[in-house]
């Protein structure tokens, strides 16, 4: 192989090799929770080679909250995925097949939380949810705001348009409603995308930070995103292994659900850009 | 009234509007309820459980108040520097990445993985990576004077370890959004240009870059309401500082409103931060609109 032919090879594959840098930093994520107790910050050189264990998930399980922080957030994500997702699903249908006035006022209601995203409206939010409605501390608190996903509505509506409407038509002769007909007819029809939505709001879900860490305020209560931070500055100084060991538990899951459904979840993401 | 009746039979009409009642009273209640109780809380001053109206004294505080104007050049900052530096990389993966093939669909995965993780996850290894003096950085470098820097601490470097560390986590969705794009361009532009002997850096300038200006015209937009959004990453990377130059104003609301529990005036912020949004996003679309 002449100079040229190895330049040329090592370009082409310049993108793989950068895109495995790119997940660099993730090999500490999964390697630091192998390592024992009290590995520190300065031992890098030791990140391959010297003693490996599985001691630090023992540890999380037995000695710390991990277990019922993760069910907290198992309770708090999959509820929330699963009811805003029916939701915007079920509403998506009504935009998409029904026919009502103020249609197109209410469709541009909507797009007003576009403009004003969540974080501007902490205080009064918090105000509303966690004092008026006396919500504080609690799941319900968590859950109720993020139950109103309008991005799932959109890219569910896009979809029940381009059904054609002889499914629908026919099922009303035979004298079926129309909360039947999206039940029976498009729910399954739209199975793909709705799960796909489905999974990405659970993994949105999973990940939500900001708000469960203003509502929640007792140790027993706290989900994953807002209880890895206590364990890491508890840890920090003295033992890195344990609170990796929490962040690779807490992401598991998301990248398990990830890697399952990457193929329809990539394809979302990109068309829901353009449109 | 015939017409009117047969356009809208006022039995599915009742249906409608009842079937839509969940889904709308919880958007009135969560979503806007919430944009008029922050008008009406920008009027009051006292604690969350006691609020009294003050009138638009906490509106006057605004424009005295050096911090907030700090945090308002930081997150412009961010907003314009975090735009252009992920749309950019974005650009790249993107070229990288857009065929069907395996080894892009590989790239494709290791770029969009970062994006799934979890903020303080993410936060925590860079934290580790960064850490001063004994972090992975300073390993690598060791023996170099890159080996001290403080990536938390110093003034010139806390809000790029901010923007970095922003850029690993989020790039992925933007990139994907630009491969959707550079796959409805047309090959045959890219054929005629081809047989007329343009190379591959001319094909990039005036085909590839032309078509995507409607995506970057998205891009823009949801990139800016994204970055003003910013609270995550320097409430737990740098926790505002050093002096307040990585304090966003989405974390110092959170700061006067639960740290210095002044809701009436975060809420006054909060107003502000609203209307920053709404002028931005207008003037953004009223230009984008003339450009096309």
């Amino acid at each position: 192989m002449n100079r040229t032919n190895i330049f040329k090879k090592i370009l082409s594959n310049t993108p793989l090799l950068f895109a495995l840098l790119w997940l660099i930093p993730i090999l500490w994520l999964v390697l630091v929770p192998l390592k024992p107790r009290g590995f520190s910050a300065s031992a890098v050189d030791k990140l391959f080679t010297g003693q490996w264990t599985l001691d630090n998930f023992v540890r999380l399980l037995t000695e710390t909250h991990f277990f019922l922080w993760f069910k907290n957030n198992c309770i708090v994500a999959i509820s929330q995925a699963f009811i805003s997702t029916a939701l915007a699903s079920f509403t998506a249908y009504i935009f998409s097949q029904m026919k009502f006035r103020g249609k197109s006022f209410l469709y541009g209601l909507l797009f007003i939380s576009f403009m004003i995203p969540g974080e501007a409206m902490l205080i009064p939010l918090f105000k509303l949810v966690s004092i008026d409605m006396g919500l504080s501390n609690t799941f319900l608190g968590i859950i109720l705001p993020g139950l109103t996903n309008i991005f799932s509505f959109v890219v569910i509506k896009n979809f029940y348009d381009s059904i054609p409407k002889d499914f629908r038509e026919s099922a009303h002769i035979d004298g079926a409603g129309h909360f039947v007909v999206w039940m029976k007819i498009y729910l399954p029809m739209s199975f793909g995308v709705t799960m796909t939505m489905g999974i990405l709001n659970l993994i949105g879900a999973w990940n939500s930070f900001t708000w469960p860490l203003l509502i929640i305020n007792s140790p027993e209560k706290y989900t994953l995103p807002i209880a890895l931070p206590q364990f890491q500055g508890a840890y920090a100084a003295i033992d890195l292994a344990l609170p990796m060991a929490a962040n690779f538990l807490a992401t598991l899951p998301v990248v398990i659900f990830f890697l399952i459904f990457q193929k329809q979840i990539l394809k979302i993401q990109m068309d829901g850009g353009i449109k | 009234m015939l017409l009117l009746f047969k356009k809208f039979n006022i039995k599915e009409e009742h249906q409608a509007w009842l079937f839509l009642l969940p889904f709308f009273v919880l958007y009135l209640t969560f979503t806007l309820y919430p944009i008029i109780g922050a008008f009406l809380m920008s009027l009051q001053t006292g604690t969350f459980t006691r609020l009294e109206f003050t009138g638009i004294s906490n509106y006057i505080r605004l424009f005295s108040d050096k911090i907030l104007l700090q945090t308002l050049i930081n997150t412009f900052l961010f907003v314009i520097v975090s735009t252009i530096v992920y749309l950019f990389f974005a650009t790249i993966f993107a070229l990288w990445a857009q065929n069907p093939s395996r080894r892009s669909t590989i790239v494709r995965i290791c770029i969009y993985i970062p994006s799934i993780l979890v903020i303080s996850v993410m936060t925590n290894i860079w934290g580790l990576i960064f850490r001063p003096h004994l972090g992975v950085w300073s390993y690598i470098t060791q023996g170099t004077f890159l080996a001290d820097f403080n990536w938390f601490r110093d003034p010139a470097l806390a809000r790029w370890t901010i923007v970095l560390s922003t850029l690993w986590w989020s790039v992925g969705v933007n990139m994907l959004i630009i491969i959707a794009s550079l796959r409805s361009i047309p090959n045959e532009l890219y054929e005629a240009a081809s047989l007329d002997g343009a190379n591959e850096f001319k094909q990039f300038f005036s085909i590839t870059l032309p078509n995507l200006y409607p995506t970057y015209r998205t891009l823009i937009i949801l990139q800016t309401l994204a970055s003003f959004k910013l609270f995550g990453q320097p409430f737990l990377l740098t926790g505002g500082g050093p002096d307040n130059l990585t304090r966003s104003v989405v974390l110092y609301v959170y700061d006067v409103g639960f740290g210095a529990r002044n809701p009436g005036y975060a809420a006054a912020i909060s107003v502000m931060l609203m209307a920053i949004l709404i002028i931005f996003t207008t003037i953004q679309i009223k230009l984008l609109k003339k450009t096309n």
